[in-house]
Parts: C-alpha cells; structure tokens; sequence
C-alpha cells in the first residue's frame, strides 16, 4: 500500500469534483507568509506528514496573520510531529460548514468488498463503526442506493442531493484511483456542498500502472537503496526484490547493527524476529524469492552489502523451490561488487542448497571473511545467535575500529539520482539475460 | 514436478494447442472442452498477469472449484472482481499470491515439491508459501506429517481466507490439529481466534506469528503484511489468540512440542 500525505489527496479530490479550501504547499517561513497573505487570514497551517492524529500532535494550528503563519511555520519545519520529521506545510484557508461529519470508503475483510461510510459526526477520534450510514459496494456505486441509505440514517430532505453526490464521488474516486482505503475526515457541509478538511488515502501499490497519475506513488522510497531496488524491479520481472530500509545510514555505524537479505517474503519476516531476539537491529528488510536472476539477486546484495551503518549480514532461506545455486552466484556478485568481507552467517535450505553453500565456502575461503554457512538443520533463532556469536568474536579480537573489514568501491559508479544528489549504489546489469531491464545506475 | 512424483493432472488448456500433448497431458483449446471431456474437479491457474482476468474468469464460469491462483502482484480491483465473480458462481478461489496446496501422496495444486512433504495427520495453513514449507519440514524432522498443507497467499484480498480453511481443517477427518503461520495484517488471525473462543473449532490449533520485530506502518513483501497502529501488530494479534485459547508459539520450531502438548477442546 502507498499513503498519501493530505495534500495529495486533496489535489485528488479536486480532480474528482470535490470542493477543496484554497491552499498552497510550502517549505519555508517566507512562503508560508505569502501564501496566508494570498489566501487570506485565518489560515490553516498543517503539517504534511504520514501520521495519524496530526491536531493531537501539534501539527495543525490556526493562525490569525501571517507573523503568526510565518512564526508557526518557523516551529514546525524541522520539527517532529507524531515521530516524523516535518519538511512541508500545507497553508489552507479557513472553511467554515454546518456541521463536521466523516466519510471514507475502505476495504473490508470476510468477505472482500469495499464499504462506504457516512456520519454527521466526526473529527479526530471518531469510530468508523460507528457511523450511521454503512453500506456494502457489491458493484459500482448507484446514486438511488446511496440516497435510500441516507433517507433510512434520518438525512435531512435539503442535504440529501448534496451528500449523495458528494458520497458517489467518493465511490467512485476510491475504484479509480484503486484505494483500500480514501477517507475524508471532518468534512463540513457548505451551501455549495460537502467540503473535506482533512484527507487520508491508501492506494495499492499493485496497481500503480492502472491509476490516473501513478506519479502519486513515487514519494513512498525516499531512502536512495529503496528506491534502487523499486527501478530494477520496474525493469525486471521475473521474481521479486523487495527493500526496505528499516534504520537510516545516517544514523550512523552500530555494533548491533547488521543487514539482512531473505528468500521469501515470511522467511524474511521470520529472520527480523530472530535477530531482534539476540540483540541484533536489523537495518534493513530484503527479499529476493520467486526465482529472480542471478543480476536481480546481486542488485539486491549490493544494497544489502552496502551498506556504510552494518557490522555483519544474514543471508536466509526458507525452503525454497528456487535454483539456489542461481541465488549464490548473484550474492556472491553483489558482495564482490561492494567488497563485502565483514562477519555473515550464511543459511541455505531448499533446491540446490548443497551447491549453493559450498560456493560461499569457496568464496569465504578466498577472501578470507568470517563466514558461518548452515543449512535448513539451524534455524534462524540459531543463525542469528552464530551472527551475534561471530561479532563478539570480531570484537574480543580487534581493539580498533569496527570496519577493520574491508569494503572496496573499485566498481562503484557515480551519477545524479532523482533528488539531485550523486548516487553511489551500484546495480547489476545482466544484459544478456535481461532485455527489458532499465540500464544505468539506479542509487545514491 | 507434479508429473514425476504420480500427481499428473488430467488436462492443460492453452487456447491455440488444443489436440496436442504435454507430457502426455492432453491440451484443450478451453476450459469447457477439458470440462466435457476430462474428470476436473479443480483448476491451477499459471498465466501470465496480462491474461489472468480472461483465464480466471473462464474457470469460474466453467464451474470448476476450487481455483489456484499463484499469481503475485495481482491489482486490487482484479482481484475484488474475480472474488466477486467466484461468489455468484458458487466457487472457491484460492489466493492470489498462493503457492498451491499439497495433500501429501494424494493431491497436489501449485509449485510445491512433494518430496518436502510427509504424509500425517496435522493440516498446515499459511499466508507464505515457503514458511508452509518450512514448517512441513520441522514437522517432518520431529517425526509428524502433515494431512494437507494449504497456502492461503500473502494478499489482503484473497478467497479462501485462514478461518475458512480452518474450518474445513476441523472437517477433515484425516487432520487431528491445525498449524498456522500467521503474519502481521489483516484480521484473519483474529477471525480465527474468535472460531476457537466460541467453539467452531475444536482441535488444537498452533499459531506462529512472524513480524514481531517489523515495524509499523511498512508494507513488506506480502501485500497483507502491514500494520497501522497498534490494531493487526504480531503482538496484539497473539495477545488475542491466546486469549481465545488458542496456542501460541513464539518460534514456529517449538511447534512440534506444543502439538505434542496440545489436546482437543473439551478432551
């Protein structure tokens, strides 16, 4: 799924037919002073960040003037709001309605269906379930079944044309832009009709090719390693690559810190919890299963392997179908290509796993790494514990610094990313095995 | 795989090869002529993601259920239109994103290889393909098989959901107890627990929940594994399964002991 912050969703409502407050996005002091000059005092100021219960966290002010704009801007730039650091604002002219109510649509489990929901009441801690109109979407959205739902929930006579159009836009904006979940809370009720002040949406990520403007998605890999690892996988299908980047690099090296890479998308779930259980973080989440190629795989070791923050890695399987022989030649790629050496514990299971192991000892016995290689008879809890076990080690041996590792960049190149900063992170093409993939270098 | 280890299937549709052989398999132009003309009481669907919609909804019109699908990364809207499709016609969809399901020497639908498999009696029900695995093989090295192994797939929005198949697992005779590999998400697991707390299931029932340590708000490979808040964590998830007297474990390798602890409700 991919969240989108408010004023996203806004600009997306707008495009639906809503009637959304004047606003501007901005990212300084100056520009929030121009804009509430512009829009007009009162304004709102409200940041755009992905949390819940922004108001209750002090990300949503009311000021008079645009000192009073510029002064609140000045406090929340930067700041934290629920945990998330704040970078932009969103300036809104002050709406004022009837009454504030709710309505979202979501998706809905046993069975699967989409659920439109409307109340009168709303704002912040208000209980979805508890909304007087809750009617199932079996199929498209009909204009007469939602106004039968609203006459039966006592709807007013003269808000019945209003709020139905408002709530088939709603339907309707939810199925084309393939949301689990679009809701808009409060919402006021003006002579012109219904008006969101506050916007939340979930879209799938699966069907980021299908929606009106897919560029609404790309803000969800902002870390250079994520992103990397969403551009191979846009070019080359055959299995998946999945990276999340669970703990920054600009937090900095730790000696509990180390990377993870996985097959399969529990297995990788399940190696989180095990090294977590032996006092290891976790920087990252990487999975490469389904039968990826040797390239994808080595992509994905290179980001994993890459990283400046780890002080070793866990490579883990479940007991897959997948040629593991296959796997290790691409780990073992991606691990060359950033010189890896550092302290890894290595567990193979499944197809090929014999083949797979023994090219890591070989590979472990070149360079000289302190390399564990085991099978399906440890399990992760004990895999990572070898890990935990192989850093004491390291540490009980080496007084100086922890990288005493080595860490080549020789085939590293360099080129502008997306945000303007040179990327460093290296890929693996494999032209001949890959004809659709995107060439060039895809990180930081 | 399925060929070489006596669990052939009865016919292949590809429209254009119709008349012509697999392995000795016979390919139909459609599923309603391998319907008329082969004893198919269900479908495995391996398409490619462009023609998944038109091949799924051939089977379901066909009539045939259950339907495997194994395709991943399957659009939200393609998939509510072919569960949807599937309910008004009567017919059970299994995924997407399933890896397939196995009745060890018996019956098997989807890329699992039986040799990884041990026939038993413990029914094994899983939102990840390789888990399932996994966890066949732990069970396997404890000494203990497995009836059938079921993997639901990883999607928010799937067919048949784990209380469903649980529910046929307490059907089944051949299954004494009921392992599960659960994940942060979705409501399925507490679904499940409210089956066991008001006693529409009945035999041991085993719990592993991976994600324990994956923070929130993150959206891992599974497209079901996300959580917002405190609602769905691996946490709160076996808090109230535990409380629903269901059994626990907080590694899926302790599961061979709580089975062999775990007794039916009411014995």
């Amino acid at each position: 799924m991919a969240r989108l912050l408010e004023h996203q969703v806004k600009d997306i409502l707008q495009g639906e037919g809503f009637i959304i407050p004047a606003r501007r996005l901005c990212h300084t002091p100056d520009e929030v002073r121009a804009a509430c000059v512009e829009l007009g005092a009162p304004v709102y100021v409200k940041a755009q960040v992905l949390a819940g219960d922004r108001a209750a966290g002090g990300g949503v002010r009311r000021c008079e003037s645009p000192d009073d704009a510029a002064a609140t801007a000045q406090a929340l730039l930067g700041s934290q709001v629920q945990g998330l650091t704040v970078d932009s604002l969103l300036v809104e002219s002050a709406t004022v309605g009837q009454w504030e109510g709710y309505a979202s649509v979501a998706l809905e489990e046993n069975p699967p269906r989409r659920v439109l929901r409307f109340s009168r009441t709303g704002g912040a801690g208000f209980d979805p379930s508890q909304a007087t109109v809750q009617l199932d979407l079996v199929d498209a959205v009909e204009a007469h079944r939602v106004r039968r739902a609203l006459v039966a929930a006592g709807t007013p006579s003269e808000e019945l044309v209003r709020l139905t159009d408002a709530l088939v836009r709603l339907a309707q904006a939810a199925e084309r832009w393939c949301a689990y979940t679009l809701e808009l809370n409060p919402i006021v009720l003006t002579d012109d009709g219904v008006v969101p002040l506050d916007a939340k949406a979930d879209l799938d990520d699966y069907s980021k090719a299908l929606i009106p403007d897919p560029s609404y998605m790309d803000h969800e890999e902002k870390d250079p390693r994520e992103l990397a690892a969403r551009v191979y996988q846009a070019g080359d299908h055959r299995g998946s690559l999945r990276y999340v980047q669970l703990i920054p690099e600009s937090e900095g090296f730790g000696a509990s810190r180390v990377a993870s890479h996985s097959v399969g998308g529990g297995e990788s779930m399940v190696v989180l919890d095990a090294l977590d259980s032996v006092g290891l973080h976790p920087t990252n989440y990487c999975d490469t299963s389904g039968s990826p190629s040797a390239a994808k795989v080595a992509t994905a070791a290179t980001l994993v392997a890459g990283q400046s923050h780890i002080s070793g890695l866990l490579f883990s399987t479940c007991i897959a179908n997948q040629p593991l022989s296959v796997t290790a030649e691409g780990l073992l790629e991606g691990w060359r290509t950033v010189g890896w050496t550092g302290p890894t514990v290595v567990r193979f299971a499944g197809n090929q796993a014999d083949q797979a192991r023994d090219m890591v000892r070989q590979w472990a016995a070149e360079v000289g790494a302190p390399v564990r290689v085991v099978g399906e008879e440890t399990d992760e809890w004990a895999a990572a514990q070898l890990l935990a076990d192989l850093l004491d080690e390291r540490r009980g041996s080496t007084s100086g610094s922890p990288h005493e590792f080595s860490r080549g960049r020789a085939n590293s190149r360099s080129c502008a990313g997306r945000h303007g900063r040179p990327w460093s992170i290296r890929c693996v093409d494999d032209d001949r095995s890959r004809p659709n993939a995107r060439r060039g270098c895809h990180a930081r | 795989m399925m060929i070489d280890h006596g669990l052939t299937p009865v016919a292949g549709v590809t429209p254009g090869k119709g008349g012509t052989l697999v392995s000795g398999v016979p390919v139909f132009d459609s599923v309603d002529a391998a319907v008329a003309s082969e004893a198919v009481n269900a479908s495995l669907v391996m398409v490619p993601a462009v023609g998944l919609r038109d091949a799924v909804l051939e089977a379901i019109e066909s009539g045939i259920s259950p339907i495997v699908l194994m395709v991943d990364g399957v659009p939200l809207g393609l998939s509510e239109e072919l569960l949807r499709a599937a309910r008004m016609h009567g017919v059970t969809i299994i995924g997407p994103n399933s890896p397939g399901l196995i009745t060890p020497g018996k019956c098997l639908l989807g890329a699992l290889h039986p040799a990884k498999f041990t026939a038993g009696d413990i029914a094994v029900i899983s939102r990840s393909g390789g888990m399932m695995s996994t966890i066949a093989y732990t069970l396997a090295s404890a000494g203990l098989g497995t009836s059938t192994c079921l993997g639901i797939g990883g999607d928010s929005v799937i067919g048949l959901d784990m209380p469903a198949a649980a529910l046929l697992a307490e059907q089944d005779p051949d299954s004494r107890a009921i392992v599960i590999f659960g994940e942060i998400g979705t409501t399925q697991e507490e679904r499940l627990g409210a089956l066991v707390r008001t006693g529409a299931i009945t035999k041991p029932v085993i719990v592993y929940i991976a994600g324990t340590a994956a923070p929130a708000g993150i959206r891992y490979s599974h497209a079901g594994a996300k959580t917002d808040g405190e609602s769905g964590t691996a946490l709160w998830k076996k808090k109230r399964l535990a409380e629903d007297g269901v059994i626990v474990v907080d590694r899926y390798v302790d599961i061979p002991a709580a089975l062999a602890s775990a007794s039916p409700k009411g014995a």
